[in-house]
């Protein structure tokens, strides 16, 4: 072996990121990641390098490119308090199941354990928010440990790898024979599912009188919407979302009965206590679900599909558990499935939507009074931006009004923070949603708290010319939180209210134009302006400060007692 | 109801296994009550033994969850009160594994 074949480990993960397919790294440089930069630097910037304003901004990107592409993302950042600045975003991609590799610095080999500058045990920190991460302080080490991060974030149910490496072995010499990793022998991420029990599920859905079907990011996670919509088609199964599960079927597929969970929908959430089967896919039945897990399900059998065996009985136990990958069970359910209506079923549905529309739907969307309403807002972004439009939002009131007003039609459409509720996220993974996918439009929709807690990634999208719509929907308040000390608080505003800067004029001055409206009548015209400005742009809308998100299931009450408007029982 | 259950987890060694084992652990609320971990019969995989206090529900959950865990070859528990000796179903995974 000649020297020749010897190349520093910095350029070796470089070219180890190319065979892995990377094309768009988002990171922050310093210290001990600095011979990878200086690598980037000397390979041409062969890859974009994302520089975002915190590495929150990296992590969240990163996750808005793995969210719509379902490619991994990557994220770069030095050792200390660049790695632990990741922790929300690991937390975040930990819950909400996106691949996502982050490359972290870590001080040089000899130095870890002596309180060495910008030393973090950094594997000790992200251990309970990784699926896996490995510290790496020997080169020899370096390229299996990159292949099985790539390998382990990507396969069975996705998740975040940290890989932090030891400043030495950038910079020492290996031999560069890098291999996709192909398997590990304790890691089993593709089961083959039991078809004896696909069998007994599909003779379930047949006697069934009142199934249905509750899916979630799962079916997106898998690229099984159409195996979905067939199932639903031919079997007749009202379905049901979850957040996470929003854009596998078109919103106004006649069975799909719209959103299950605390501000989901009305008829789902009330006749899951009246059904007699109900099958799930890709969930997870969490606590925004279910409410109280002892009261959800009275009267149904359940038959639970998720790839990750360890979500079986966690919170429910299921009837019939089935391990699998998504796309593969729902197609073998499909030929053993007999087609079916269900007509009666269905049109219990639909006299409880009418329902959901008189008494909340009409007035959150009309647009007549002076004030915006948030949901008339995003009604309207809804009808008149392109359908292949991807909607990125952050956490609050603003959220719940998205999942339930914008009509989301094509897979992977919406990104959101969903197990782990991230403030702060929309903005950065909407970027990240934007590099992912330039050819389609990117809206991002935002409330005033939580844009203020990473808008500096406003500069990212500025310099990196990155065409997103910046929608930030302004109540002056801490929305959601206000909303429940309303409810359930007396209305003690406690540290809800803000005073808040002239958006505007902050976003102006960061180089992006800027405009604001603040009554019904501008909503057109104000996108109009986002629909025609050519390049991002940002749409501040004052809205009306003390708007609530209706339907709700409150805390501890069954699912199917949901309120369709405000009831003064207070309950903490 | 709450028993002692012995939870024995055979995984490749490697730096931070426990503590991905350990914090699996706290993450149910669970203390330790026992544990002892020394390398198998088969060079580079760790045998893992550990006694917890807890209800069925939570030792199943654990369990799978451990099982999950990448490196994590087999994890099982007995539900039977912990005894000195080897059970039949560790015999059994020890002959699997060697
Ligand atoms: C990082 C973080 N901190 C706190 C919370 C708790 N929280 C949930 S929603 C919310 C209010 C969000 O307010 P805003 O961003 O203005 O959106 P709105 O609800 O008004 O639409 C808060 C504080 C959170 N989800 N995330």
């Amino acid at each position: 072996m000649s020297d020749s074949n010897h190349i520093s480990g910095a350029d070796a993960i470089i070219l180890a990121l190319q065979a892995e397919g990377v094309e768009t790294l988002f990171g922050y440089p310093g210290g001990a990641i600095m011979p990878l930069y200086d690598a980037m630097f000397r390979f041409g910037n062969q890859m974009r390098h994302v520089l975002t304003r915190h590495e929150q901004g990296a992590i969240h990107a990163a996750q808005g490119f793995a969210r719509v592409s379902g490619k991994t993302g990557v994220c770069i950042t030095t050792s200390g308090p660049g790695a632990t600045n990741l922790l929300t975003g690991l937390a975040d991609a930990f819950a909400d199941s996106t691949p996502v590799v982050c490359i972290t610095g870590q001080v040089n080999a000899r130095l870890i354990g002596s309180d060495a500058f910008q030393e973090a045990d950094i594997l000790g920190l992200t251990t309970p928010v990784t699926k896996w991460n490995i510290r790496i302080t020997c080169s020899e080490d370096l390229l299996q440990g990159l292949s099985q991060a790539f390998y382990i974030a990507r396969t069975g149910r996705p998740g975040p790898v940290v890989v932090d490496i030891a400043k030495n072995v950038l910079l020492e010499k290996i031999h560069f024979d890098y291999q996709i990793c192909a398997g590990m022998p304790s890691y089993h991420p593709e089961p083959v599912p039991d078809d004896k029990k696909i069998r007994r599920a599909a003779d379930w859905i047949n006697q069934s009188e009142r199934p249905i079907l509750f899916w979630g990011q799962g079916v997106l996670l898998a690229n099984a919407s159409n195996e979905l919509r067939l199932l639903i088609d031919k079997a007749g199964l009202p379905a049901a979302s979850t957040l996470l599960g929003l854009s596998a079927i078109p919103a106004d597929h006649p069975l799909n009965m719209g959103m299950l969970g605390m501000h989901g929908n009305y008829a789902p959430n009330v006749l899951s206590a009246k059904a007699d089967l109900i099958v799930a896919v890709g969930m997870r039945f969490d606590d925004r679900v279910t409410s109280d897990p002892s009261t959800f399900l009275p009267n149904a059998r359940v038959i639970h599909i998720d790839i990750d065996a360890s979500e079986h009985g966690k919170v429910m136990q299921p009837h019939l558990a089935i391990v699998g990958d998504a796309a593969r069970v729902l197609r073998s359910l499909l030929d053993y499935v007999e087609p079916a209506l269900h007509a009666d079923w269905v049109a219990e549905f639909r006299v409880l939507q009418e329902m959901e529309t008189d008494k909340v739907m009409n007035s959150d969307l009309s647009l007549a009074g002076e004030k915006i309403q948030m949901g008339a807002m995003i009604r309207r972004l809804s009808e008149r931006f392109p359908s292949n439009t991807l909607v990125v939002t952050d956490v609050g009131q603003h959220q719940m009004k998205v999942a339930r007003y914008y009509k989301f039609n094509t897979p992977r459409s919406m990104v959101t923070s969903g197990g782990l509720g991230t403030m702060g996220f929309g903005l950065p993974a909407a970027i990240g949603a934007k590099i992912a996918c330039p050819d389609q439009p990117v809206l991002a929709l935002i409330g005033d708290g939580g844009f203020q807690m990473t808008m500096q990634e406003i500069m990212t999208i500025v310099q990196e010319k990155t065409d997103v719509k910046v929608v930030l929907l302004n109540n002056g308040f801490l929305g959601m939180v206000r909303q429940w000390q309303e409810l359930f608080f007396a209305k003690r505003y406690a540290s809800t209210e803000l005073l808040n800067p002239d958006f505007v004029k902050v976003v102006d001055a960061m180089g992006l134009p800027s405009k604001r409206i603040s009554t019904s009548r501008e909503t057109d015209s104000g996108i109009d302006w986002l629909l025609t400005s050519n390049g991002p742009c940002f749409l501040e809308v004052v809205t009306d400060p003390e708007e609530n998100v209706f339907p709700m299931v409150p805390p501890g009450v069954p699912v199917s007692e949901m309120w369709l408007e405000k009831k003064l029982t207070l309950i903490v | 109801m709450k028993n002692s259950y012995l939870v024995t987890v055979y995984a490749h060694d490697r730096i931070g296994l426990l503590l991905r084992i350990a914090q699996l652990v706290s993450r149910k609320n669970l203390s330790i009550e026992r544990l002892t971990l020394h390398e198998s019969a088969v060079p580079g995989v760790t045998w893992i033994n550990l006694v917890v206090k807890t209800d069925s529900h939570t030792i199943h959950t654990l369990v799978k969850q451990l099982e999950k865990q990448i490196e994590v070859l087999q994890a099982f528990h007995v539900v039977e009160p912990v005894r000195v000796g080897f059970s039949e179903s560790e015999q059994k995974t020890r002959q699997l594994i060697s």
